[in-house]
């Protein structure tokens, strides 16, 4: 008796997290990058894309994007190193910090702190569920930064739309004219007898 | 692809459903049937896909069906009406309990 109430117990904080990973049925993740527009007007400095805990990692920004990769329940911001103060080395697994180094808030914090790292994007979009049913294709955000201020808003968003249009469109217009096309047929013929 | 899959189950069961009612032209039914449903279940899964209440669009699907079985079927509204209900109870049912 004590251990299945433990187990319901256990079960009763476990199953919340369980559920947590699981998408709605129906429902799909949508991709959403996020660009930098004016990343080359900072050439002494390195970007970094910080994702927070629950599940925190930090990764090298190559390019004016940051990877979707990021835990969906997990806050991600963008940090500005100075290029002298960040090994490359530690960047050199696919351009991924090792986890061991900020594997709680605390180790990152100090970590960040250690580089003085200064943070230019703030809780970035980078996940949302949509129905299966949505138009929505992705979404792209394009963010200007400034060292001096972390932006947390986009200066332009662009949401593409995929083919799900035609399907919502198309099919039941091309089915309307067929029906009307073949009750006006039948009704012609009806008077022509 | 789920979508495209939704269809061709909802049009299969209505059509089963008319050729049961009807009993005559099955070919002439199945085509119906692909008509119907290519104008309703689209429109419907847009519909749910920005939440709107499931039984209010089930509602609008069996009346623009009933209208479009009587026309089509060439039969009488109580009929069509009859058909439209039971096609979109025997339709709309799995989707509500499995898929939703």
């Amino acid at each position: 008796m004590k251990k299945a109430i433990l187990l319901i117990f256990l079960a009763s904080f476990i199953l919340p997290f369980v559920n947590a990973d699981i998408i709605t049925p129906g429902y799909h993740p949508l991709l959403i990058n996020n660009y930098i527009t004016n990343i080359d007007d900072f050439p002494d400095y390195y970007f970094l894309q910080v994702c927070n805990p629950p599940m925190p990692h930090i990764s090298l920004i190559k390019s004016n994007k940051t990877s979707p990769y990021c835990y969906k329940f997990s806050q991600l911001d963008v940090y500005a190193v100075k290029k002298d103060r960040l090994n490359l080395q530690d960047f050199k697994n696919g351009g991924y910090l090792n986890e061991k180094k900020i594997s709680t808030d605390e180790n990152l914090t100090n970590y960040l702190n250690g580089l003085g790292a200064v943070r230019v994007l703030e809780n970035l979009e980078h996940y949302k569920t949509v129905p299966d049913s949505s138009i929505e294709k992705d979404i792209n955000n394009y963010y200007t930064i400034n060292i001096t201020q972390p932006n947390i808003e986009p200066n332009k968003t662009i949401k593409n739309k995929n083919n799900l249009v035609y399907y919502y469109i198309f099919i039941p217009l091309i089915a309307i004219i067929i029906v009307v096309l073949l009750l006006l047929k039948r009704r012609k013929n009806a008077v022509s007898f | 692809m789920q979508l495209v899959f939704s269809l061709i189950i909802t049009l299969i069961l209505e059509f089963i459903v008319y050729s049961i009612a009807i009993r005559k032209k099955y070919f002439s039914l199945l085509a119906y049937s692909i008509l119907i449903n290519s104008l309703t279940n689209p429109l419907a899964n847009f519909f749910y896909g920005i939440n709107y209440n499931f039984l209010i669009i089930e509602l609008f699907v069996f009346i623009i069906e009933a209208f479009l079985i009587k026309f089509l079927v060439s039969t009488n509204y109580k009929k069509a009406i009859i058909i439209s209900l039971i096609a979109n109870l025997l339709s709309a049912l799995p989707f509500a309990f499995f898929f939703r």
